[in-house]
């Protein structure tokens, strides 16, 4: 299992820029079947630009059965959450 | 060319504010020298102090001076708090963040893409670090980033846009005004609604959609929405208040009202108001465990 640190890949959590990090990250863990630990900190604010080039797109490509199937979170249950909140609307909004 | 005096609407309406802006505007070009008095004013409202500060950008970018009249003690006590008058002088730094005299205000800021991120957590830690010690500020950084992106990625204002940051300690209530002189998010939804063969919608109709879920404008290929229906979601959980004012639309969501009108005057941009009251936040959580999605 990978322990990805999201401070430690991205410079900001607002651009889709800086998203675009993150999805290949996890891209990658996904093409190598590789389950991965995502690790936000307490006062990290993710914008939707952020998480829509990142989280977002990997829904799109492989599902939310896929995504749940290989990533989990470490960090606080409010960013837990939050995250959660936004997986769920991204999916009601994008996902068929 | 001439002077052109900004006098302050004795109104605090918002339809009396805009027409004061519109009318400057008219005159842009033939002024050499742009006054704000602000009468016998003791108060603005840092949604009005953000709308000003957009208006005398757009003098200052065509080279008039700009200068200050007029004013309470109170307010002009304020104004110097925020650096509201210090912004337009040529040795001022607008790519610092100015100290705050006040530690329930963020001064006056124009808004810079690569400081979106630093100014959203700059806004948290100022906070934290004085009256909110123990509460979750996400709402407040991420909220703003929302509107900073859409600032960027929709208006196409020249000018970027002005933010303030407040705390209102009486009652208790945490709150920031962006205002940008682009195009406004009702032109922008009808640019793509246009470029994709549909019709416009009116302006109300307009704004109502592009804070509808998933709903994008896509002004920038990789956009996908969920920028504005996050910062409703957001404030409606913590029944906070969310203000919009653009073009000719005008929204209104808060525990009492929530409504989305065309207005009769038309403003050329966008201002967005949101305020949240610190007793719903969570409070901060600093644990670490792991969680199955």
């Amino acid at each position: 299992m990978n322990i990805v640190i999201l401070n430690n890949i991205v410079n900001d959590t607002s651009s889709n820029s800086e998203g675009e990090k993150l999805f290949n990250v996890l891209d990658s863990s996904i093409k190598q079947n590789q389950e991965v630990v995502l690790n936000i900190g307490p006062e990290e604010a993710l914008s939707s630009s952020f998480l829509n080039s990142s989280i977002g797109r990997i829904l799109e490509l492989y599902g939310l059965d896929k995504f749940k199937s290989l990533f989990k979170f470490k960090g606080s249950l409010n960013q837990f959450e939050r995250l959660s909140k936004y997986i769920k609307h991204y999916s009601e909004a994008h996902i068929s | 060319m001439k002077t052109n005096i900004f006098n302050l609407p004795e109104s605090n309406e918002v339809e009396d504010w805009v027409l004061h802006i519109n009318r400057s505007i008219e005159d842009i070009k033939n002024t050499s020298k742009f006054i704000v008095d602000f009468g016998d004013f003791n108060r603005i409202k840092t949604e009005e102090l953000v709308s000003l500060a957009c208006l005398i950008e757009e003098f200052n970018k065509n080279n008039c001076t700009i200068s200050f009249t007029g004013g309470t003690v109170t307010l002009n006590k304020y104004l110097d708090n925020i650096n509201f008058k210090r912004y337009w002088q040529t040795n001022f730094h607008r790519d610092e963040y100015t100290k705050s005299n006040i530690n329930t205000i963020i001064p006056l800021w124009q808004i810079s893409q690569p400081m979106i991120d630093s100014y959203a957590d700059y806004a948290n830690k100022f906070f934290r670090n004085s009256f909110l010690r123990n509460k979750d500020l996400i709402p407040l950084s991420s909220n703003l980033k929302e509107v900073f992106n859409n600032v960027f990625d929709h208006s196409n204002s020249l000018n970027k846009g002005y933010v303030i940051t407040q705390y209102y300690t009486e009652e208790k209530i945490l709150s920031f005004s962006i205002c940008d002189f682009g195009i406004g998010i009702p032109t922008s939804v009808n640019n793509y609604r246009n470029k994709i063969g549909k019709d416009s919608l009116m302006g109300n109709k307009a704004l109502e959609e592009a804070i509808s879920l998933g709903f994008s404008a896509k002004s920038k290929i990789q956009n996908r929405g969920m920028g504005l229906s996050n910062l409703l979601e957001s404030i409606k959980a913590l029944d906070g208040s969310l203000v919009i004012i653009s073009n000719n639309a005008h929204f209104v969501n808060n525990v009492v009202n929530t409504f989305c009108i065309s207005t009769r005057y038309f403003f050329n941009g966008s201002l967005i108001v949101c305020e949240i009251p610190i007793d719903n936040l969570d409070d901060f959580d600093e644990s670490e465990s792991i969680y199955n999605f």
